[in-house]
């Protein structure tokens, strides 16, 4: 018997039967999981993509500007429409309470409110850090 | 009976029985195929499944340029590839349990782990024409259609395969 002959009749196998149903069966169910793998991997990606699309909106928002101030690092953002609308009605209640000290005849009280306003952000914050 | 190409035309208009269908048709050729690989039950249905998931993810754009069987051939190979390399080390431990046996007479059985470790250790065009022709003893022309390589070129990777596996299985062997 030559060579190859011998290598056949080694691997040849007798009986060889296999249930069809049962592993139709169980294709089915290797089926569904790929399924439901594709679908994680689709919203895996999509929300991977949703994070990458805010955290770009997010970023894009700062300037480059970074203000320390007191061991914080302080982002500003470029919302200066709203800023400037909102600041308005404010700023005539700055004035409004400037004009009341004035007429009190208190220089020294109106600088002081002008510097206590400038730096309010800084000085509650400082309260609050405390 | 409907074709192959039926059936798969029908699977890509989302019929799901068109596909146990093809399945049921071709599972025994695939079942046997990788029961004498693997020499384990278990092993070869675990196999003939992700041929079989293969098939599934791929027949949604299968091009009918070619026979369904072609297509179901290479997906076999290439399972049996990756089998193979993933127990090289598996394999590598059942060569030294056997080494020890030696056969002296001219007919002497070959182990079928001798012969697919061995297998596995061949060059890649070499390994599938061997697989092929050892497995499902298909002529050369049909081998070279299915590994995209000439008739010629399909016997001279035969015959280089056979030569080193005989060089390598003599020493067990003393064939």
């Amino acid at each position: 018997m030559n060579f190859d002959e011998k290598l056949k009749q080694a691997i040849s196998v007798d009986d060889a039967s296999i249930d069809a149903s049962r592993f139709i069966e169980k294709l089915h169910v290797a089926q569904q999981q790929l399924v439901v793998k594709r679908a994680r991997l689709n919203s895996s990606l999509a929300t991977a993509l949703f994070l990458m699309v805010f955290g770009w909106a997010s970023i894009s928002q700062l300037d480059n500007s970074v203000n320390e101030f007191d061991g914080l690092y302080v982002f500003e953002d470029d919302y200066d429409y709203y800023s400037a609308v909102d600041s308005t009605a404010y700023d005539l209640y700055i004035a409004d309470l400037a004009l009341y000290l004035l007429d009190e005849d208190d220089i020294w009280e109106v600088l002081e409110f002008f510097e206590e306003v400038e730096y309010d952000f800084e000085i509650n914050n400082k309260e609050i850090n405390l | 009976m409907k074709t192959d190409h039926e059936l798969i035309r029908q699977f890509q208009n989302d019929d799901q029985s068109a596909f146990d269908e093809l399945v049921k048709r071709h599972l025994d050729s695939v079942y046997l195929f990788f029961l004498k690989i693997t020499r384990d039950e278990m092993d070869a249905e675990d196999l003939s499944q992700t041929v079989f998931i293969k098939c599934y993810k791929g027949l949604k754009r299968f091009r009918f340029d070619a026979e369904f069987t072609t297509y179901l051939y290479r997906a076999k190979v290439n399972t049996a590839n990756s089998y193979l390399t993933r127990n090289k080390w598996r394999n590598f431990l059942h060569l030294d349990q056997t080494k020890e046996q030696s056969h002296s007479k001219d007919d002497a059985p070959i182990s079928k782990s001798e012969i697919w470790t061995h297998v596995a250790k061949l060059p890649g065009k070499q390994r599938n024409v061997v697989m092929m022709r050892l497995n499902q003893q298909l002529p050369f022309k049909d081998i070279g259609l299915m590994l995209n390589m000439t008739e010629g070129s399909a016997k001279v990777n035969y015959h280089h395969g056979i030569v080193k596996l005989r060089e390598w299985l003599k020493d067990i062997y003393e064939l």
